[in-house]
């Protein structure tokens, strides 16, 4: 029982990561339908900015500022030149500009920065507080309530705001709500820049823990957040959140079981699992689609 | 100039050098080919190999042989070294080769030479399976098996240790390798392996894994592993306040480490090919003649680089020829060549017998601890 909860408490940052990851997968395939596979390059984009910005000297909240802004104005950008003219095509062909997507901003990186990893010049301390046998880090418990806190947030500003109701108009029917007035093109790079923000603290808090990022971080963590979306429900805030936390506190106990070297399969079992036994996820609702 | 007087130059020229080396008749001329990474991502090894050599022919000034060295650049691939091999062998017709510091490309290069039956040393591959079953290739250096033969040694005699976990990196067969032979020889010394742990070099955080080492509280902790993810786990292990002392391969001794470690790296033992804090006088005059010519310490690639040169030297002086046969069978003998990487015998598969050194992490440096022979020959 101490194992067992010791790995849910291992799990909780790894998937409050995954969960912060998963949002903006879940919220532009709410939007558009279309699994955007260049989100996991937003992550390590995030970070390579933040470090940028941080060795030319700007204090963290402004380096984390900045990339927030930099790294958004990428993910619409590549939306309006990538995306945006296939739009009318078949669902396919986005999603094969989106690997090529993905792909182009692991080398661009590789290229400006060395495939190397690079030392990151700020990092959270992760001392651990015991309770009894068990013990936490205080860094963990931050980013966990970080999380439910921009999830929190998030939540408000799709329920209670005009543009938030916009993206949920848009994702319930897309023809009506342009029919009610709803700008369709803005409210989509609405939806790509809040993706992208919550992309970038993520990759922020990875590199600031691990103290190094590396052009391909994304490429895992893109993964595992488009398992965790899926396993929630995708399209859902809430299940992207619940999805991320289930997989990093089942990936940690499988290593505390001693499984460590079936981890990075299991993201992907449960994927092949959820789409065959419940393809809406786990808070997805199922929609009548009328003919 | 025409291209008609061009070669006449060219042809006169070519006689007066075999004018002038026919003058000193007992000085026996051999062609050393040198290939290395000299661009590319692992350029760093391949220039520190290459000032080792290039201080060693400077040093080496005897008047009876008369070393010419062909450099190839491999720009760390496997396919350009394949490439360079190539041209050493049949345009420049070296008699020896100094050939790769890293394993996959000295692989490539390998089978070539195999096939042209023209010896070839390699200053730093560790890789097993560079000179496995070839007869025409050699290495300066020790196995990555030893490593881990060498740390359950250390751990056992020096530490005093009785229980161990071990960390090990599922996705490297380096890594498997220094752990299984850390485990056989720690056990056999009468050590007890608590639990053999696995990561992943995509996992970014330990915490599961350390928690295991934190509850079991072993003697030493052996993580022999690269430094991107060494650097985290030995960060986390602070964190979580983990005492046991921890022991790794040659995979932590570079720079890079301590960056990412930030500190956590102190106290902490590495096993590696020779150490610039040495006392013995030759690597002291070593150091200082190098550190003198580039303005920076050398590395253990530019001690293997030293070491390989001085070996190709002393082994055409003594039989004085240049036949690649010959030369073949004289490093398949070497016996006790002193080193700046210590006394070097190579075993029957050309392996050398030869010491790993071990370092204690200090704060902003390395303390030489002590130099381990092994004890029989691995074969």
């Amino acid at each position: 029982m101490l194992d067992f909860t010791q790995a849910i408490i291992d799990g909780i940052a790894i998937g409050s990561l995954y969960a912060l990851i998963a949002i903006g997968y879940s919220m532009v395939f709410g939007v558009l339908q279309f699994v955007n596979f260049a989100h996991g390059e937003l992550f390590m984009l995030g970070a390579y900015f933040v470090m940028l910005f941080l060795t030319m000297g700007a204090p963290l909240w402004v380096a984390i500022l900045f990339s927030l802004l930099s790294v958004g104005t990428i993910a619409v950008v590549i939306e309006r030149i990538a995306y945006k003219p296939l739009r009318k095509h078949s669902r396919l062909a986005p999603l094969i500009t989106a690997v090529a997507m993905s792909l182009f901003l692991q080398n661009i990186i590789q290229v400006l920065f060395s495939p190397n990893s690079l030392s990151f010049p700020i990092n959270i301390p992760g001392n651990i507080v015991t309770l009894g046998e068990l013990f936490v880090r205080i860094r963990d418990i931050g980013i966990f309530s970080l999380t439910l806190l921009l999830a929190f947030l998030l939540e408000l500003f799709l329920f209670k705001t005009k543009a938030g109701t916009g993206i949920r108009a848009l994702a319930m029917h897309a023809d009506a709500s342009k029919l009610c007035g709803v700008p369709f093109n803005r409210t989509v790079s609405l939806t790509f820049f809040i993706g992208a923000v919550l992309a970038v603290i993520a990759g922020t808090i990875q590199g600031m823990a691990t103290n190094q990022i590396f052009p391909l971080m994304g490429v895992n963590a893109g993964l595992k957040a488009f398992a965790a979306a899926v396993l929630g429900g995708i399209g859902e805030i809430r299940g992207a959140v619940l999805g991320g936390l289930v997989l990093g506190i089942s990936e940690s106990m499988l290593v505390s079981y001693g499984l460590s070297t079936y981890k990075d399969g299991f993201a992907f079992v449960i994927l092949i699992l959820v789409l065959l036994i419940r393809p809406q996820g786990i808070l997805g609702r199922t929609q009548l689609v009328k003919v | 100039m025409n291209f008609k007087n061009k070669k006449i130059v060219t042809y006169t020229f070519a006689a007066l050098v075999g004018l002038i080396g026919s003058l000193n008749a007992n000085a026996l001329d051999a062609k050393v080919g040198v290939l290395l990474p000299l661009t590319g991502t692992q350029a760093f090894y391949g220039k520190e190999a290459k000032n080792g050599i290039d201080l060693a022919r400077q040093e080496l000034t005897d008047s009876d042989i008369n070393l010419k060295i062909f450099v190839e650049d491999t720009q760390s691939t496997p396919v350009e070294a394949a490439k360079g091999i190539n041209k050493l062998i049949t345009s420049d017709r070296v008699n020896v080769i100094i050939a790769e510091v890293i394993s996959s490309n000295a692989i490539a290069a390998a089978s070539i030479t195999e096939k042209a039956k023209i010896p070839m040393l390699s200053p730093a591959a560790t890789n097993d399976a560079v000179t496995l079953g070839k007869k025409y290739v050699y290495r300066t250096c020790f196995i990555d098996s030893f490593q881990g033969v060498v740390m359950a040694d250390f751990a056992s005699q020096n530490l005093k240790a009785k229980t161990a976990i071990i960390l090990e990196d599922s996705d490297s067969d380096y890594s498997k390798g220094l752990s299984d032979n850390f485990i056989s020889t720690f056990e056999k010394e009468g050590g007890k392996i608590l639990k053999v742990l696995k990561y992943s070099q995509k996992d970014t955080s330990f915490t599961s894994q350390l928690g295991d080492v934190r509850k079991s509280k072993p003697d030493v902790l052996y993580i022999p592993g690269f430094h991107q993810q060494v650097g985290v786990i030995l960060r986390e292990a602070e964190d979580l306040k983990i005492k046991s002392k921890k022991l790794g391969g040659d995979g932590w001794y570079t720079p890079d480490l301590r960056k990412i470690a930030k500190g956590s790296e102190i106290g902490g033992y590495t096993s590696t090919h020779y150490s610039t804090d040495s006392d013995d006088p030759s690597v002291k005059a070593f150091v200082e003649a190098y550190t003198k010519k580039y303005k920076a310490k050398p590395s253990a690639h530019a001690a293997l680089g030293y070491d390989s040169y001085k070996i190709i030297h002393s082994i055409i002086k003594e039989i004085k020829s240049s036949d690649p046969e010959k030369i073949n069978n004289a490093l398949a003998n070497l016996k006790d060549f002193k080193g700046i990487t210590g006394s070097i015998t190579m075993d029957k598969n050309h392996n050398p017998i030869k010491p790993a050194v071990i370092l204690e992490y200090i704060p902003n440096g390395y303390k030489f601890i002590t130099s381990i022979k092994p004890k029989v020959s691995s074969n």
